[in-house]
C-alpha cells in the first residue's frame, strides 16, 4: 500500500503543476491570431476590409480564450493637410457600405469562434470563446447605425456541438451571445 | 383933451410966445392931466429926433415892377422845391454820394480784443471737443475692430484645432496601417511569433 501512495502522490502534483502553468500554449494562441488575421483580409477583394490591430489572444484562467482586433470595415480616402474635406456624397456613401458589411464581418466571426472552439483543444468545455472587434471610423465619417465594437462569445462545448453536427449551425445565433457597442 | 390954455404941442416945439409958454407951464406944474399928456409928447419927441433923416421917394413902387420879380437863382430854387421827380433825383443823388463817400472814408473796423479772445476760446473749445470725439470714434472702431478680429481669430483657431485633430486621427489610422504592415513583414520573415 505504501509502495504505490508515494508515487501516486507524486504523479498527483505534477499533473496539478502542469495544469497550472499553462492550458493554452502561447503558438496555439498566435496561430489563432493569424487565422482571423488572414480571414479579415480575406473577406472583400475589391474594397478589402483593412485590418488595423492585428489579432491578439489571451488565455484567462477558469474563464477561457479572448481575441482582440481593430478592423476598418472598408478602405477609404484620408483628409490630408492638404484636402482637409471629404464630399458629404462620398461620406454618405461609405456609410451605407459599410453598413452592408457588418453581417459580413458577423458571420466571418462566428465561423472563426467555431474554428477556435476546434482548435483550442486544451481550453476546458465548459469555458467560454470570445472574439471582440473594435471598428475603426474616421473623425469625418457618420457613425449613426453603426457600432465601435462587436463582441461575440460562446461556450466552447456548445461551438463544438454545432462543429461537429450534434446542433444545427443555425442556432448559432441563440449559442453565441453578440454585444454591439 | 387937455385944460391946458394952450396946445401942449405948440409948447413943446416952442411956437409959443414967452408969457403963454410961462402960462402952460405953470398949468401943468398943477394939473396931474395936461403934465402927463405933456410927458407922452416929449417922449414922442425925442423919439422921432432919434430916427435917421430919409429922403421922400420920387415915385410909388408896384408890384408889377421887375423890381418886385424874384431873381433867376430864386426862381430856380423854387422850381427845384417845386418838382417832385428833381427833389427825388436829388435825394437819391444825394443818398448815393453819401454811401460813396462812407464807403471810401469810413474808419477801420477793427475787431475788439475782446471779441478775438472770445473766437480763441471758441476755437479752442471746439478742437478740444472734436479732439474728444475723434479720440473716442477711434476708440470705440478700435475696440469694434479688436473684437471681431477676436472672434475671427477664435474662429479661426477652432477651425485650426479641428483640422489639426482631423489631420492627426489620420495620422493614427495611418500609423496603425503601417503598424499591421510591418507586423506582417517582421512576421514573414520570422522576427516575431
Amino acid at each position: 500500500m505504501k509502495r504505490w501512495f508515494i508515487p501516486a502522490l507524486l504523479l498527483a502534483a505534477m499533473s496539478v503543476a502542469f495544469g497550472a502553468m499553462s492550458r493554452v500554449s502561447r503558438d496555439a494562441l498566435a496561430a489563432m491570431e493569424l487565422s482571423f488575421d488572414k480571414r479579415v483580409r480575406s473577406i472583400s477583394v475589391d474594397i478589402p476590409f483593412e485590418l488595423l490591430g492585428n489579432t491578439r489572444g489571451v488565455y484567462l484562467e477558469g474563464y477561457g480564450v479572448v481575441f482582440t482586433c481593430e478592423v476598418n470595415l472598408a478602405q477609404s480616402m484620408t483628409v490630408t493637410p492638404f484636402s482637409l474635406t471629404i464630399p458629404k456624397e462620398y461620406a454618405v456613401k461609405l456609410r451605407q457600405r459599410k453598413l452592408d458589411r457588418v453581417p459580413v464581418l458577423k458571420k466571418n466571426m462566428q465561423e472563426s469562434l467555431l474554428a477556435m472552439a476546434s482548435s483550442l483543444d486544451t481550453v476546458p468545455k465548459n469555458e467560454q470563446v470570445v472574439l471582440g472587434v473594435t471598428l475603426f471610423y474616421h473623425a469625418w465619417e457618420d457613425r449613426s447605425g453603426l457600432a465601435s465594437q462587436i463582441i461575440m462569445q460562446a461556450e466552447r462545448q456548445k461551438l463544438l456541438d454545432v462543429q461537429i453536427g450534434h446542433a444545427s449551425r443555425s442556432s448559432l445565433d441563440s449559442i453565441v451571445k453578440v454585444q454591439e457597442l | 383933451m387937455t385944460c391946458s390954455p394952450f396946445d401942449l404941442r405948440d409948447y413943446l416945439l416952442g411956437e409959443l410966445a414967452e408969457s403963454e409958454h410961462r402960462q402952460v407951464e405953470l398949468h401943468a406944474r398943477t394939473c396931474g392931466g395936461c403934465h402927463e399928456e405933456l410927458e407922452r409928447l416929449r417922449i414922442t419927441h425925442s423919439t422921432l429926433l432919434a430916427l435917421r433923416d430919409e429922403e421922400v421917394p420920387q415915385r410909388i413902387g408896384f408890384v408889377s415892377d421887375k423890381v418886385f420879380e424874384p431873381s433867376p437863382l430864386r426862381r430856380a430854387w423854387q422850381a427845384f422845391w417845386g418838382s417832385a421827380p428833381k427833389l427825388g433825383f436829388a435825394s437819391a443823388a444825394m443818398l448815393s454820394a453819401a454811401l460813396v463817400i462812407f464807403t471810401f472814408l469810413r474808419p477801420a473796423v477793427t475787431a475788439p480784443v475782446v471779441a478775438k479772445a472770445d473766437t480763441a476760446k471758441i476755437e479752442a473749445l471746439v478742437s478740444q471737443r472734436m479732439d474728444a470725439a475723434v479720440v473716442k470714434a477711434v476708440a470705440e472702431s478700435e475696440a469694434r475692430q479688436a473684437r471681431k478680429t477676436a472672434e475671427l481669430l477664435a474662429a479661426a483657431e477652432r477651425r485650426f484645432h479641428q483640422d489639426l485633430q482631423s489631420v492627426g486621427h489620420e495620422y493614427a489610422y495611418l500609423e496603425k496601417s503601417y503598424n499591421v504592415m510591418l507586423h506582417d513583414a517582421s512576421f514573414q520573415t520570422g522576427d516575431v511569433k
